[in-house]
């Protein structure tokens, strides 16, 4: 195999954090961001509608 | 001339609007593997059926009846076995499916019935005929304490099976009614993986067209997408655990926590499996690139 192609097989897996760890941060962000806010609205909703 | 032009390395801009692409395909792709989750806990009664007839939630709910007729006998003094035995095994299980077919139809088509409700009449006959009920109530009051008291029996045994208020749910889903078409939204729902797959192919074809139709950097890149989608999905699975929904059913409703942990436990080998083939499909395009040139097609686009 040339060296070529053995740079290009090198290359192939960090493309998919390219694409994956901005997402991940976003969502990461935003988990820590309104998380918890979610978490509580999720909360109220189902003790609203569930009953015991 | 014209495959010389086709065979031009992509620009820098070219490059980048691919990337775009690329990073909004593997969106839609994590999108719809969540969609299909979602289809297939609106789409199949079946599932639901068995988990509400399942014989562990019908003990878990039978117990919580007794409790529950328990508090009430002893407020009207009636005596609860022979109430207790005309709710509990089929009775039980044909009100289960009852509330799995009305909740599973306003999913599924959009169509709100009657929320389903026990024989009160059957209930109210033997009310009247308890000795310990009569003993308790005036003879002119008793036909009407005997039908409120019906009524709080019918209510427990109906919460055991739908655990919703449905005093809240019933107006709730009218007044939605009154603002969007709910069987259109359903028929729509039920239609989201297929136009999320449509608009997977329309991007991938995209991405193809930006990067001039080069094989290799179109495996590349949707090799990218595809495990970038898989990383995704796992994240978001992750999430959910986090999220815990489950536990926080469980502070309301036990009985119902046990369902969603069925649930749960039926749906997760196809996320898994989902997954799997989204890793799957990155990896088969990485496989592929790593051909020599000029075995995996043409060249290009790798640099």
């Amino acid at each position: 195999m040339s060296t070529e192609n053995k740079a290009r097989k090198r290359r192939n897996w960090p493309a998919v954090l390219w694409l994956a760890l901005p997402a991940l941060a976003a969502g990461a962000f935003a988990v820590c961001r309104w998380g918890g806010t979610v978490r509580d609205l999720i909360r109220v909703l189902i003790k609203a509608a569930v009953t015991g | 001339m014209k495959q010389n032009r086709m065979k031009q390395e992509p620009s820098a801009a070219a490059r980048a609007l691919a990337w775009g692409s690329a990073f909004l395909l593997c969106l839609l792709l994590t999108l719809l593997a969540a969609s299909l989750l979602v289809w297939r806990v609106t789409a199949s009664p079946g599932l639901h059926e068995e988990i509400a007839l399942n014989d562990a939630v019908q003990r878990q709910q039978e117990e919580h009846l007794e409790e529950r007729i328990g508090v009430l006998a002893a407020i009207y003094g009636f005596d609860e076995a022979p109430v207790l035995d005309m709710l509990r095994g089929k009775n039980l299980r044909d009100l289960n499916r009852q509330a799995v077919s009305w909740w599973t139809r306003v999913a599924q088509d959009g169509t709100v019935e009657e929320i389903p409700s026990p024989d009160t009449e059957t209930l109210t006959e033997l009310l009247i005929l308890d000795e310990g009920f009569q003993a308790q109530h005036p003879a002119e009051t008793l036909g009407e304490t005997a039908t409120e008291a019906a009524g709080k029996i019918a209510r427990v045994f109906l919460r055991e099976t739908l655990p919703v208020r449905t005093e809240l749910i019933e107006p709730g889903l009218k007044k939605v009614q009154e603002w969007a078409d709910l069987p259109e939204a359903a028929a729509l729902a039920h239609r989201l993986p297929v136009v999320l797959a449509l608009l997977c192919g329309v991007l991938a074809g995209f991405v193809a067209l930006l990067l001039s139709r080069q094989l290799r950097a179109c495996l590349r890149w949707f090799g990218a997408a595809l495990g970038a989608a898989a990383l995704l999905s796992a994240a978001g699975l992750g999430l959910w655990r986090i999220l815990n929904v489950r536990g926080i059913v469980e502070e309301a409703n036990l009985r119902l926590a046990e369902q969603i942990r069925r649930l749960e436990g039926a749906l997760l080998p196809q996320a898994a499996a989902e997954i799997l083939l989204l890793a799957g499909g990155a990896a088969l395009c990485f496989l592929l690139l790593r051909k020599p040139v000029g075995k995996a097609g043409q060249d290009g686009g790798m640099k």
